[in-house]
């Protein structure tokens, strides 16, 4: 693969899911096989080394955290017992987390012998270079980094963002019902002064405008009540549950205040019918 | 002078058709000038309050005419009675029916459309009310008395043709009732607007320059008032 036109340069590596158990319960890391030669590394070392000897690991401290191991425990993968050496962190991706050891031990586990099921290809014309291993090696699938980064985030993405989709038109329909009913309800009881501003004058439209300020008004204040809760929330969290990943950029918070705000148009239609049918003439009754 | 409103055998009969039907107005005939206070009296339940919604374009009658100005209300559209009712029309409610989380001007202003929507114009109606120190007083804080003339100046803020007041006396003291009259009693005569108040209290009825008598939706006694004698614009009329 070395030899082929467009390759710069090629790593071989190991990497797969192993399972094993902790106190009797299973775990799963991704194990990637280092070769000692330094271009498989942690994407960022927060504790120990990852000069690893053999037996020794580096895991992610997100699986630190939730399974409750420190550097200098030992964890029994295949009857042999591997050493924590080191701690790194970005190696968290939701649904598996990434782990490091030597290339032969992860070989020995595996039973790869002297087999990689990884390439690391670098070449200044990548595209050159994908299309060229592509068609003189059929046994392998060739991926730019791009598409390689878009696979893992496709993994993320297909696993949580449809429940995430359910839960978010779950909370918008909480949140119509909420400051509809908060509405539905003001209109009930302020149903006089409503009928004191008809008989006034105030056309029913005119009356559809007050409840849809008081709509909006309220839907504002619980966006900016929420938004400050949820920093609040993502500390807790993240002192709570391990791995707990949250991303919140301006344009999120953005559409947030979008769907609020139809949110709040959508929940003053709630009182219209009872709006229209205040009848003003009943004010005079005392 | 033609006069302002004209009634033509006016009835208001609640539930026709049914066994519980009530027939709460009949056969009224009126005209009430321009500049005119007119009192209508009569015990609870005589059809004073129903009387007095059909004439302020708030209850359909179900017999007869009201003419407001020339115009036959009967054929107003729904959004043309609100029109009406905002720019022609004050109203004066028996329980004040102001709004309790704004504050006096506040509520005066709410009422106000167009021109009229000004915090100034606001000031300036409970000013002359003499309200000027109590603007920014709620509700709550302020007397019956005080609640009723900014109710007053709520009616006034359109600059209406005509005034409806429902028992505006009810919730006063004897004193204090005394006063807010001779204040509408003012203004009708200053401003030269017709007022029309609904009142079962007899200690009252001077201010107007005609009492009407309504028992069981009837029209059944006209008495002349003794307004010339009792506003307190009487050089107006010297």
């Amino acid at each position: 693969m070395a030899n082929i036109e467009g390759v710069k340069s090629v790593v071989p590596f190991v990497s797969r899911q192993v399972s094993f158990e902790i106190d009797g319960k299973e775990a799963h890391l991704n194990f990637i096989g280092d070769d000692g030669s330094g271009t498989v590394k942690p994407y960022k070392l927060t504790q120990g080394t990852a000069n690893l000897s053999s037996q020794e690991i580096v895991v992610d401290e997100t699986f630190a955290q939730d399974k409750k191991v420190v550097i200098g425990d030992t964890l029994k993968i295949d009857d042999i017992n591997f050493k924590i050496v080191g701690l790194a962190k970005g190696g968290n991706m939701i649904v598996y987390t990434f782990a490091l050891m030597r290339l032969d031990d992860l070989r020995a586990i595996l039973d790869f012998s002297n087999n990689n099921n990884y390439y690391l290809v670098k070449s200044d014309q990548p595209e050159l270079a994908e299309k060229n291993i592509s068609s003189e090696i059929n046994s392998v699938l060739v991926m730019g980094r791009q598409e390689f980064l878009d696979n893992n985030a496709a993994i993320v993405r297909d696993s949580f963002l449809p429940i995430a989709g359910v839960l978010l038109i779950i909370a918008i329909a909480i949140g119509v019902a909420v400051i509809g009913l908060t509405i539905f309800t003001s209109t009930i009881e302020k149903s006089r002064e409503y009928g004191v501003l008809k008989a006034i004058g105030y056309t029913s439209s005119g009356l559809y405008g007050i409840a849809l300020i008081q709509s909006l008004v309220s839907g504002v204040i619980g966006f900016v009540i929420g938004y400050f809760l949820s920093l609040v929330v993502v500390e807790v969290a993240q002192r709570a549950a391990s791995g707990f990943v949250h991303e919140v950029t301006t344009i999120n918070v953005m559409w947030v205040l979008v769907l609020t705000i139809f949110m709040s148009i959508l929940a003053s239609f709630i009182p219209l019918q009872r709006l229209s049918t205040i009848d003003p003439a009943k004010i005079f009754k005392a | 002078m033609t006069p302002l409103l004209i009634t033509e055998k006016l009835g208001k009969t609640f539930d026709p058709g049914r066994h519980a039907q009530v027939k709460a107005v009949s056969d009224i005939n009126l005209a009430i000038g321009r500049g005119e206070i007119i009192m209508v009296m009569g015990p609870s339940g005589s059809g004073k309050t129903s009387l007095l919604t059909m004439l302020g374009a708030l209850l359909k009658p179900t017999s007869g005419k009201i003419i407001f100005d020339g115009q036959e209300l009967q054929r107003f559209s729904a959004g043309g009675l609100t029109k009406l009712r905002r720019d022609k029309f004050g109203f004066i409610f028996q329980s004040f029916n102001l709004l309790e989380n704004l504050c006096a001007w506040e509520n005066v202003f709410i009422a106000g459309f167009g021109a009229n929507n000004s915090r100034e114009r606001a000031v300036q109606l409970l000013t002359q009310l003499g309200l000027g120190e109590r603007i920014n007083q709620k509700p709550r804080q302020l007397s019956g008395g005080e609640r009723q003339r900014v109710a007053i100046a709520r009616a006034l803020v359109n600059d209406p043709e005509i005034i409806f007041a429902d028992e505006p006396t009810a919730n006063l003291d004897r004193h204090i009732g005394h006063e807010v009259m001779q204040l509408l009693c003012s203004i009708g005569c200053e401003q030269g607007k017709s007022i029309v108040i609904v009142s079962h209290d007899e200690r009252i009825k001077d201010v107007a320059h005609r009492v009407l008598y309504i028992e069981d939706g009837r029209l059944v006694r006209e008495e002349k008032g003794h307004h010339n004698e009792t506003c307190p614009m009487k050089k107006h009329y010297e």
